[in-house]
């Protein structure tokens, strides 16, 4: 907490910006507390108040005539998991919760996973760009800055062993004016503090030499050889699957409503499909965290969900954009508006092209509703980047929502009040990039809870079973794979070339989400530019041939059914 | 490494009908399909209003489709279904395609190559649907093959965006089989469908058209549940203040189709901008010698007996030994015409019988088409009404005049 005259002078500043709001301190956090009719202002509040550099703000001001939408939760209410005990309950199955189960996997301990959606990485660690950033932009006294260092050097050994894609091509900045080349220099030494390869200066020949498609506005480019790319939800997928695959349970469609605490101590969580009894909770929960850390009583900090739009390009637009990373510099102060790192134009481990992200607050933790004002100003953004990519490329767009805390930083630590409690909260980017290192802190936490050091799994197994997308075989592997399954020889999905194999495979991997959304996120089957229109029918058949589901039970994602009726009773079967 | 004079890709009317044509030259054919049966799009086509001008009779899909597969084996060409071009590269002389089929890659060489590959449809995306991403947002042909094939309904009370003949076809479908239609919204100021299907799938069945209209939002997290439209300027953008909210629990999109030549992009193969299909002289030969395009990877038709036609055109110059260099002339044509098919005339292949199909570039009536080839008069003829969504076909006898510099296509008002 800062002190003396700085003190007093944000505390003026906040008591003459906000009057009607209470604003106390307990315990090291700030609390904030009543009601304002702006949400921007709410927000602005909240960051005035982290400028006391508390423990962490609690922003409790409502907003005048505003009901907070309820948490999405699937449709069921049972007891499938009433009266489990576990060593460890893990509350979200994005990156951070997968990874910590994964990294927990490597005990002999009895680890529960819960996650409210069907499938894992359904919120921001899917509805993001890929990318594992080099950080160069970070704040050395950040968590952000000090779990991405700790997890950049883990990455690639970690997709080798999930065997998913990590693509390294490096990350390219342009710059606009010439004046800013002898400055190149204070990024290296940048580079240089943060432990990061230094940068290559890159003449506009040069440029051109590597990226012809590079826009007139830039006179010369810094290249940073380490940025790399993931696809996101695979690598999410393949988390799960490893952690599964080494003994630990995921509980789908369970969300968390409410919990136990009992002199300082979590002894009961509540969820849609009964009582879990853990002896450690992990919350990963996103966007949600807060309010899981205000559940355990020990919220500490706030989530102001932050926005941001991006648009996927079809393949063949990646010969007019770059064969790596690129973004134009802004300059700070564009930066600071929009909070982002400025984004740019991504070729994505899969091959597409990605233009993102946009940037702004919304009270709304999981509204993933696009508009076409924030592509278009994608697309005006980036045009001085790469101009010859066009709004016409677009096969997709997505919007993904940021769990920004006020401090702008990662929540990594146990409880305050509450003892078994970790929170690995406030996580968005570079929280993809910390992902392992974040992991292994959590563990880590749970050791130093427990006193002794953690049971060894004698029987982990250090690599993922999984198959490669046949398209990506040499011609042998493929023939010989076809040879042994004949569906791998029937393509299904025509775009990514998607066999009835894989598509098969990818209902009876340890995590079955047997919905289109579901394979298509396994097996790439609808990514294409034809986004489902031939496959999806198809893949719905083989669904429902496979796993002998109704057609009215097959979902598109979530709970929504594609097939409303029959046009005759069974008229399929009948065939 | 098997061998053949002729590949081709694609077993749906374009493709069978290129097959059946390219049989009678004896020569080494083969035809390629990744589907289980030949047919293509026509197998789910279960409408009528196929075959009038080719079999003067009112077929459905797949009986005009069976038609043909009829001719076909009678024929003795060897047929592989269940078969994928996975890539093709270009050899010294010809291409060399890797199939993947359910035995495994196989590796073949064709010394001429005819794409019949078809189109797609365009996506909800594609056309700037914005808001949530729910179940119930289908194409028009992805409706129209969980109906007709798997005999599922992915609605029960539906909006359609787009007045193309799938979207009208997929209306009275749908209103047939016991759903709700609540309207066909349209962006542009005309419908974009036949004028049969306006009358045999929408007034027939009261199903309202909206015109200037179109969907800019969707709602509903899991499953739709309504749509926002909104009315249109003359430059097609959305008029704030019009937003209009209906409950639904589909949308479905017949917001246009796309030719697909993804290979022939691999193969450097110009493509037209006005088709979005390659550039073909009247033998349906591209501007790279040997491949030829037919169907709708050339340019989307309205009716299949069309698509059929462009195959066989395809087949019988591609049987045909070529000798030396082509002498390619391109077809302009005036701000009154979309797009003239063929672009080009080849001077050295047959010229006596060309057929010519072109599209008006608005609705427009008294109009009369004149082929004009260095200044002189080579046809015209009269119309009373030209419309973009209907195609008209006409022959040009260019066999009678020197090779000239310019061959030019004009609409006109007749004076």
């Amino acid at each position: 907490m800062i002190e003396g005259k700085r003190y007093d002078k944000i505390m003026s500043e906040f008591k003459s910006e906000f009057p009607t709001i209470d604003l106390s301190f307990y315990d090291g956090c700030v609390f904030l507390d009543g009601q304002l009719d702006d949400y921007e202002q709410i927000v602005t509040a909240g960051y005035l108040a982290a400028r006391l550099k508390s423990e962490g703000v609690v922003n409790r001001i409502k907003l005048t005539n505003y009901i907070e939408p309820k948490m999405r939760t699937a449709p069921i209410v049972d007891k499938t998991h009433d009266g489990q005990h576990c060593d460890v309950l893990i509350i979200g199955a994005g990156i951070i919760g997968c990874a910590i189960a994964r990294e927990l996997s490597k005990y002999n301990l009895n680890t529960i996973v819960v996650e409210k959606e069907n499938d894992v990485a359904l919120h921001a660690s899917s509805r993001n760009d890929g990318v594992i950033h080099i950080g160069i932009d970070l704040k050395t006294s950040t968590l952000k800055h000090h779990y991405l260092r700790k997890s950049v050097p883990l990455y690639q050994s970690m997709c080798e062993e999930l065997n998913v894609p990590y693509v390294n091509r490096g990350q390219l900045v342009l710059f606009p004016q010439r004046s800013l080349r002898p400055l190149m220099f204070l990024f290296n030494r940048m580079a240089k503090k943060r432990h990061i390869q230094a940068g290559e200066v890159w003449n506009r020949k040069r440029l051109l030499e590597e990226e012809p498609n590079v826009g007139e506005v830039a006179r010369f480019g810094m290249f940073f050889p380490e940025g790399a790319t993931i696809c996101p939800y695979e690598t999410v997928i393949a988390l799960a699957e490893h952690a599964i695959e080494n003994g630990v349970r995921f509980f789908m469609n369970t969300a968390v409503l409410d919990m136990e605490v009992n002199g300082g101590r979590i002894s009961k969580v509540m969820t849609n499909r009964g009582n879990i009894y853990p002896r450690y909770v992990v919350n990963a929960a996103g966007t949600f965290s807060d309010k899981i850390a205000a559940m355990a009583k020990d919220q500490t900090f706030t989530i102001h969900p932050r926005k941001g739009i991006e648009a996927i390009l079809d393949k063949k637009a990646k010969a007019r954009a770059a064969s790596r990373s690129v973004s134009m510099y802004r300059g700070s102060s564009e930066r600071k508006k929009d909070h982002t790192k400025g984004g740019g134009i991504i070729p994505t481990a899969d091959g597409n092209v990605l233009i993102g992200p946009t940037a702004f607050e919304t009270p709304e933790r999981e509204n993933f509703e696009t508009d076409s004002a924030s592509i278009k100003a994608l697309f005006a953004k980036h045009h001085d980047t790469l101009p010859h990519i066009a709004p016409s490329d677009v096969i997709t767009y997505f919007a993904g929502i940021r769990a920004a805390t006020y401090e702008e930083d990662f929540v990594i630590k146990t409880g305050k009040w509450t003892k078994n409690i970790i929170h690995a909260a406030g996580i968005q980017s570079p929280g993809l990039t910390a992902a392992p290192g974040i992991a292994i802190d959590i563990v880590k936490f749970i050791e130093q809870l427990e006193g002794v050091p953690l049971p060894i799994n004698k029987n982990y197994q250090r690599r993922r079973r999984a198959g490669q997308p046949l398209a990506k075989l040499d011609d042998a592997t493929r023939e010989s794979a076809i040879k042994q399954n004949p569906d791998f020889g029937h393509i299904v999905c025509r775009c990514e070339e998607i066999s009835r194999g894989e598509i098969i495979d990818a209902l009876h991997r340890p995590l079955v989400v047997a919905t289109l959304d579901g394979v298509k996120r396994r097996v790439r089957a609808g990514m294409g530019r034809c986004q489902g229109g031939f496959c999806g029918p198809l893949v719905t058949q083989i669904i429902h041939e496979e796993l002998q589901m109704p057609y009215k039970e097959i979902y598109k994602k979530g709970y929504g059914p594609i097939i409303l009726k029959a046009t005759k009773d069974d008229a399929y079967e009948a065939l | 490494m098997k061998r053949y004079d002729i590949v081709i890709i694609g077993g749906g009317p374009a493709g069978i009908a290129a097959a059946i044509k390219a049989s009678a030259s004896k020569k080494a054919i083969l035809l390629i399909e990744r589907e289980a049966r030949l047919g293509g799009i026509l197998k789910q086509c279960i409408h009528d209003g196929f075959g009038l001008s080719r079999y003067k009779e009112k077929l459905s899909g797949p009986e005009y489709a069976e038609r043909e597969i009829e001719k076909l084996a009678s024929s003795n060409i060897e047929i592989k279904l269940l078969t994928f071009v996975s890539k093709i590269i270009k050899t010294d002389n010809g291409y060399q395609l890797s199939l993947i089929t359910r035995q495994g890659i196989e590796q073949i060489v064709a010394l001429k190559l005819i794409l019949a590959t078809g189109c797609r449809e365009r996506t909800g995306k594609q056309v700037a649907i914005h808001g949530t991403n729910p179940s119930g947002m289908l194409t028009a042909g992805s409706a129209q093959y969980y109906m007709n094939i798997l005999g599922q309904m992915p609605m029960k009370r539906t909006v359609i965006l787009g007045s193309g003949d799938i979207g009208l076809i997929m209306a009275r479908r749908i209103t047939l089989e016991g759903g709700t239609v609540v309207g066909v919204y349209e962006i542009k100021r005309e419908p974009s469908g036949l004028t049969r299907n306006l009358i045999q799938c929408l007034d027939d069945f009261n199903i309202p058209l909206f015109l200037s209209k179109t969907v800019t939002r969707v709602f509903g997290h899991d499953r739709l549940s309504g749509v926002q439209v909104m009315k249109v300027d003359e430059k097609m953008t959305p008029i704030q203040g019009t937003e209009e909210y209906i409950e639904c629990d589909s949308l479905i999109l017949s917001v246009g189709l796309i030719p697909e030549n993804e290979i022939a992009e691999t193969l450097s193969v110009p493509l037209n901008q006005a088709t979005k299909g390659p550039f073909v002289d009247q033998g349906m030969e591209t501007l790279i010698d040997g491949i030829y395009s037919c169907g709708n990877a050339l340019h989307v038709s309205d009716v299949a007996d069309m698509v059929s036609e462009t195959g066989e055109l395809a087949a019988e110059s591609a049987s045909i030994e070529n000798h030396g260099n082509r002498n390619l002339v391109q077809i302009k044509y005036n701000k009154s015409i979309s797009y003239v098919v063929p672009s080009h005339i080849d001077f050295t292949k047959p010229l006596d019988k060309i057929i010519c199909y072109f599209r008006s570039a608005a609705c427009l009536t008294n109009q009369i088409l004149k082929v004009v080839a260095d200044g002189v008069l080579i046809k015209s003829i009269k119309y009373k009404q030209v419309r973009p969504p209907e195609m008209e076909r006409l022959f040009v006898n260019l066999s009678n005049i020197p090779i000239p510099n310019t061959i030019e296509f004009s609409l006109e008002e007749v004076a």
